[in-house]
């Protein structure tokens, strides 16, 4: 059988979808794997182009992969910057702001393009930050297509990860390689849309979940109900703190942009404390909050910043509101 | 809606019973005796004597010569916070003036009242004294605010040969905002009574309704050294900005305006967060905005940010605008 290597340039890089990484292009690519031969195959032929082209490079998988990558290319791993996937993606919203650093500490580079592995998806994965990772996939081509010459390469587990989450990995990525073949992705959606991921609405609150309206003199209130559920809750005093933040940039943004009131609701939910802020306005742009906040609009900076301080982020928007969720674990 | 709402902890949590009270204002007094502390949960726990418990954000004492401008939302809301301004000066044996209606004065003497203070001593002995608005100038038709200056200041010159240590004013001037050809004037007024209030031991609190006056407050905000209103303080001098409470989205447009008093001609900002518990990504924005206006001549020091500001400069990546200093004296304590 042809390796992997061999095969790519053929397929790779024919005026597909996607363009060459080469030429300034995004190359945005799915590589389904069943075990940890089958991982290293897709990745270290990959890695090792890279290397012969004196790329920067960047892995972001969990820390077992990363170690296997590293013993594969011994001494050269050394030429490959890696980061834990569990920790930097815990909040699937923190990925992206994560290759856009990459993407801008190595753009003084003479435009070699860059190589990164990142894997946003694996088994252990609540639904919730399946999906929001599905997002973040979808939001990495509109982010980066025409902008960045990047190589992505993101493994998919499919012995562990569901024929769904697979089937959404084709329609995320214009290539696919699998079993060390390359091909062009039946599925992909070159709108980028991320509706039909975002159109799933999110669980309804209970019942006993506290919900307070507010306006501009509301804030401290929301502050101290929040500061509050978080402590009785068992958070630490800097996550207390960081989740108060979080919410009231989210409720300013609701007092600026949203129609000038909001609703607060805040509940438990097993380990995880959720509140949602909920407001009549529309944010329109997908990738809101995910862009560091100087790239983006004033509105985004309240959404960044809750991407970075808590473990989930939901964002829902239509033109008949928004609410934003975020989760923080208690424990 | 909650926002007339304060956070108390019963004396009870000292003792580690964890049960947080949200206490109306309203009903505030008939309760002192049984509360004996206010925090926020961003902060220490506070300890503060029954009668002084009416807010949080009362806890904050304002210095001899202190010129404030106190926002509120209502003329209900006057009554309670010129009783701990008045109180204050009764303790600090300074002549203390009240400037108000019937009505006002009625309210103030029942919010005396309420906290245990001896007025009827005090404006028998005329340490206290109630005048009302048209006994200081102020409906005077030609310019309602002109005699109001020359009043105070023999007033102040007649309390210190009294033997008084100073004189403290407590007064709404706001009403004439209303009147647009007031506006002026109120703000010629505020500027010259800072500059009184500066330079001799006269302090007064300003009362500013923020819905009546129907105007953007800013412009005569500035024309005061200190700012407050329930949820934030903030004391601008050349070289130092004293900031606490909490900063928000509902105050930082008001805070900004006095920020430009704390740069010096020369040398550092010191920007004092030692008593702030809270501010947001648009009062960090403001503070690195001040910090950027100062950076040719000198640094903004920044003395015990509350724990979210050190989150958004770490997230904002505006480290390095700013010198973070700890404060040497609470540590060593």
């Amino acid at each position: 059988m042809a390796s992997l290597e061999q095969e790519r340039p053929p397929v790779d890089r024919s005026g597909g979808p996607a363009s060459d990484a080469r030429d300034g292009g995004f190359v945005h690519e799915a590589a389904f794997y069943g075990d940890m031969d089958s991982f290293l195959a897709a990745t270290v032929p990959f890695l090792r182009l890279g290397l012969a082209a004196n790329q920067p490079m960047l892995v972001m998988v969990d820390i077992m992969k990363a170690t296997e990558l590293r013993a594969a290319l011994g001494g050269d791993s050394r030429r490959v910057a890696f980061a834990d996937m569990s920790e930097v993606g815990r909040n699937p919203a923190r990925i992206l702001p994560a290759w856009q650093q990459f993407v801008q500490d190595n753009s003084s580079d003479e435009q070699r393009p860059l190589r990164g592995i990142g894997e946003p998806i694996w088994s252990s994965r609540s639904d919730e930050q399946v999906i929001e990772a599905q997002i973040h996939e979808v939001l990495l081509n509109r982010a980066f297509a025409g902008r960045a010459a990047m190589s992505l390469l993101c493994p998919y587990d499919t012995s562990t990860l569901s024929p769904e989450v697979i089937a959404e990995a084709e329609r995320a990525h214009p290539l696919i390689s699998e079993e060390g073949a390359a091909r062009q992705s039946n599925h992909y959606d070159e709108s980028c849309a991320t509706s039909s991921l975002v159109d799933r609405p999110l669980s309804p609150a209970p019942e006993h979940a506290v919900t307070v309206p507010f306006d501009d003199y509301g804030l401290k209130s929301v502050r101290e109900l929040v500061r509050h559920e978080a402590r009785a809750a068992g958070i630490d005093d800097q996550r207390a703190a960081d989740l108060g933040l979080s919410v009231n940039e989210l409720a300013t943004n609701s007092l600026e942009h949203g129609g000038g009131t909001g609703i607060l609701t805040v509940w438990r939910r097993g380990d995880t404390l959720m509140c949602d802020v909920s407001d009549e306005g529309h944010i329109d742009d997908p990738l809101t909050g995910r862009l560091p906040p100087a790239e983006h609009e004033v509105g985004g900076r309240g959404l960044y910043l809750a991407n970075q301080l808590c473990d989930l982020v939901q964002v829902r928007s239509s033109p008949g509101g928004t609410t934003v969720r975020v989760h923080m674990a208690t424990g | 809606m909650s926002h007339r709402e304060h956070l108390i902890k019963p004396r009870s949590a000292r003792f580690g019973v964890e049960r947080l009270g949200y206490l109306r204002e309203e009903s505030l007094h008939p309760l002192v005796p049984s509360w004996e502390g206010c925090r926020d949960l961003d902060g220490a726990w506070s300890q503060v004597r029954p009668e002084e418990v009416i807010v949080s954000h009362e806890r904050y004492t304002h210095a001899p010569s202190d010129h404030v401008c106190r926002l509120v939302h209502s003329r209900e809301e006057q009554a309670p916070r010129a009783a701990a301004w008045v109180r204050q000066g009764l303790r600090g044996a300074e002549r203390t003036v009240y400037v108000g209606r019937e009505n006002d004065s009625g309210d103030l003497l029942r919010a005396l009242d309420a906290d245990g203070v001896d007025w009827r001593q005090a404006t028998r002995n005329g340490q206290l004294l109630l005048v009302r608005p048209e006994d200081m100038g102020q409906e005077d038709a030609d310019d309602r605010l002109h005699r109001r200056l020359p009043e105070l200041k023999a007033l102040l010159d007649e309390s210190l040969d009294q033997g008084y240590a100073g004189l403290r004013v407590a007064d709404d001037v706001s009403a004439a905002l209303t009147v647009e050809s007031e506006q002026q004037s109120v703000l010629d007024y505020e500027e010259r009574l800072d500059e009184l209030c500066t330079t001799s031991p006269l302090s007064a609190l300003c009362f500013y309704e923020r819905r009546r006056s129907g105007v953007e407050l800013g412009r005569w905000a500035q024309a005061h050294q200190c700012l407050a209103d329930d949820v934030v303080q903030a004391k601008a001098e050349p070289g130092r900005l004293t900031l606490s409470g909490e900063m928000d989205f509902s105050n930082v447009a008001l805070v900004t305006s006095v920020l430009a008093k704390a740069t010096a001609p020369a040398g550092d900002v010191v920007v004092d967060m030692r008593d702030m518990s809270f501010i947001d990504v648009r009062g960090v924005e403001e503070l690195v905005e001040l910090a950027r206006q100062v950076a040719p001549v000198g640094r903004v020091k920044v003395i015990s940010p509350p724990v979210a500001m050190r989150r958004i400069l770490e997230i904002a990546g505006w480290e390095a605008e700013l010198d973070l200093v700890e404060d040497l004296e609470r540590e060593a304590t």
